[in-house]
């Protein structure tokens, strides 16, 4: 357990002196700051649309039928689930590679083993090293969630976001760990570790952004700007009595989405945050009863990379002999 | 001469990796599928409207005219803007570190310039292999557009036109994501790091940008139909698109291509875009500042370097 934990700070402390993922940590804090930035100034463009709409309603005597914008704070946060997505699965494959490749450049693994260390040790010391500094990266990025919300002034959040918010915290740490994991894995089973990186890019590439965005453009709704059934006058119920005709078609569209672990955790984090408008009433517990497939699916992965990462160190001899 | 040599050297290395050929299969393959999605699509969207009419015709309401009922034919190949965005200038990075680090990593730097070359004739054969390997990629891509759109729907010699201006177009916005991979690829010490900055640079110019310049969420930047926003409505919003959407080179190229397939209708952002002319010219800038770097990574470049870090 000691030697797990020296592992486990050893690697903390490396990833945490390096000037790479200090740019990367910086560039995801900015990306929170402006991305809520541009949501509220959105939001307050729609408020001032509906105002100078009703006044203009008002003095033609007339009666509004559309309710005003209700602000609802944590959907300013669907920019930063976005850049979590995309950016938070590239610290998590730059961690997974330098974590090896520190090793096999410096050719230490096999010094490593001439020490009274087991491969579990390393391998979980590894791995909750690694662990802790996605933690700790995505606390940084929730605290400046919370300071965003602090500068912009007017939001205040009720105990419920802050559990809503944890629960994204943890979500993301888990859906970073499973590129961690990939890449970790790859970078042991490759022998070159540039064909190990370029992998995991191109797996990211497929998974983080060319799966989900075929099941977008495939949404009938999304082939016209501000959805298509809006422009016909269609509620949601008419909406899901027309799809209901197209099940073959959506099966086959939410099944490309399924195929992508970045869309398990982009329906989750979107629920939580009432990104979609139908959770943002709905009880906190109800969401996550709602969404367990797509919970489960993330932590699934994240088991089976650890699971595929363990069974690799320990099976795989070329991996010490370097 | 011997940057031709260097050039052809390059490009025979550059198949033999694997790395390079699982990139550039995505590639292509996506190419495939970009037009029988886009036509799929299409043809469902048209099939949701009807039964759209019914439920409508059946509720006594009004019906709102097709909105896809004169979408133009290259419509079905709308989606290759985006894989351009996404594959295509992630491929060519890919490209740019491969040539710009292949000599440090087999430590062959020091023996090349023991040679009679210079560093003119180095940089001329990276970016001569640079400019074309891009240039078959793109031009299989074009074949590859034009038989599935001559099989689902229809060419003739305009809409041929169309989409080799379309791939001309695309072939100078990837160019410049290559020219950056090359770039860091001499000047970084690291190969992590080589292949991690234009990675950052390309999620700024992909996502960031058009986000802190015309809101548009990260994710919705992929889809080829934008969503509707009024963003000029707010003042200061844009203030902040009037300075940045200069520099929102994903934008330009999204909008250019839009135009040259003719989407413009459906496919362009919702607001103030500017004169094609104008994004075309910020197109052809970006590239030659990218070349620009390249000159300057390689007059700063190491002779006497040897290995580079993994």
């Amino acid at each position: 357990m000691n030697n797990m934990l020296t592992i486990a700070k050893k690697e903390f402390q490396d990833i945490f002196r390096s000037r790479t993922f200090s740019i990367i940590l910086v560039l995801l804090l900015v990306l929170t700051a402006t991305s809520i930035l541009v949501s509220t100034l959105v939001f307050k463009s729609q408020v001032s649309q509906y105002e100078s709409s009703l006044a203009l309603l008002l003095s033609m005597g007339k009666t509004p039928t559309e309710a005003a914008p209700q602000l609802y704070p944590l959907n300013l946060l669907r920019g930063v689930v976005d850049y979590i997505e995309i950016i938070g699965a590239i610290i998590g494959i730059l961690l997974g590679y330098l974590s090896i490749a520190k090793e096999k450049n410096t050719r230490t693994m096999k010094l490593l083993l001439s020490k009274p260390i087991t491969k579990k040790d390393i391998v979980f010391g590894k791995i909750t090293g690694n662990f802790l500094f996605v933690s700790l990266t995505i606390v940084f990025v929730a605290a400046m969630i919370l300071a965003s919300f602090l500068a912009i002034g007017g939001i205040s959040l009720t105990a419920v976001d802050y559990y809503k918010i944890l629960a994204v915290v943890i979500l993301s740490i888990a859906y970073i760990m499973v590129f961690f994991t990939l890449s970790f894995f790859l970078s042991i089973q490759q022998k070159s570790l540039s064909n190990a990186l370029m992998i995991c890019f191109t797996i990211w590439l497929v998974f983080v952004l060319v799966l989900p965005q075929i099941g977008d453009t495939m949404d009938p709704d999304n082939q016209v700007p501000g959805g298509f059934f809006k422009s016909m006058g269609f509620d949601k119920p008419q909406e899901k009595a027309v799809m209901a005709k197209f099940s073959g078609y959506e099966n086959t569209r939410d099944f490309i989405e399924q195929l992508s672990v970045t869309k398990h955790y982009e329906r989750a984090g979107f629920a939580i945050f009432g990104v979609k408008t139908k959770y943002n009433d709905m009880p906190f517990p109800d969401i996550l009863a709602d969404q367990w497939f797509n919970i489960v699916s993330v932590f699934g992965l994240l088991a089976a990379g650890i699971f595929a990462d363990a069974f690799i160190m320990y099976r795989n001899r070329e991996a010490w002999s370097v | 001469m011997l940057s031709l040599d260097i050039a052809k050297n390059e490009v025979r290395h550059l198949f033999r990796e694997r790395t390079f050929f699982l990139i550039l299969s995505v590639f292509i393959l996506i190419t495939l599928a970009s037009t029988y999605i886009g036509w799929s699509s299409q043809h469902t969207v048209e099939s949701v409207y009807q039964q759209s009419v019914l439920t409508l015709t059946a509720a006594g309401k009004n019906i709102p005219p097709s909105p896809f009922s004169n979408l133009p034919p290259l419509d079905i190949v709308k989606n290759m803007i985006i894989y351009v965005v996404l594959i295509g200038s992630l491929l060519a990075i890919t490209i740019g570190h491969a040539i710009g680090t292949k000599d440090q990593k087999a430590g062959v730097v020091r023996i090349l310039f023991s040679k009679p070359l210079t560093k003119k004739d180095y940089l001329m054969g990276k970016l001569i292999s640079m400019s074309m390997v891009l240039f078959a990629i793109t031009g299989v891509s074009l074949i590859i557009s034009v038989i599935s759109v001559a099989i689902l729907s229809q060419i003739s010699s305009a809409l041929l036109l169309n989409l080799i201006e379309f791939y001309a177009i695309s072939y100078v916005y990837m160019l410049g994501f290559g020219f950056l991979g090359l770039s860091f690829g001499l000047m970084k010490k690291e190969s992590a790091t080589a292949l991690l900055i234009p990675i950052i640079i390309w999620v700024l110019i992909t996502f960031a940008l058009p986000e802190m310049g015309s809101a548009l969420y990260p994710t919705s930047s992929l889809n080829p139909v934008l969503p509707q926003t009024n963003i000029l409505d707010s003042p200061m919003l844009s203030a902040i698109h009037n300075v940045l959407y200069p520099f929102s080179i994903s934008e330009h190229y999204k909008v250019l291509s839009s135009l040259t397939l003719g989407l413009q209708q459906t496919t362009t952002t919702a607001y103030v875009a500017y004169p094609p002319l104008i994004s075309l010219s910020i197109l052809v800038i970006w590239l030659l500042a990218t070349l620009g770097v390249s000159v300057r990574s390689v007059s700063g470049f190491d002779i006497s370097r040897g290995d580079i870090y993994e």
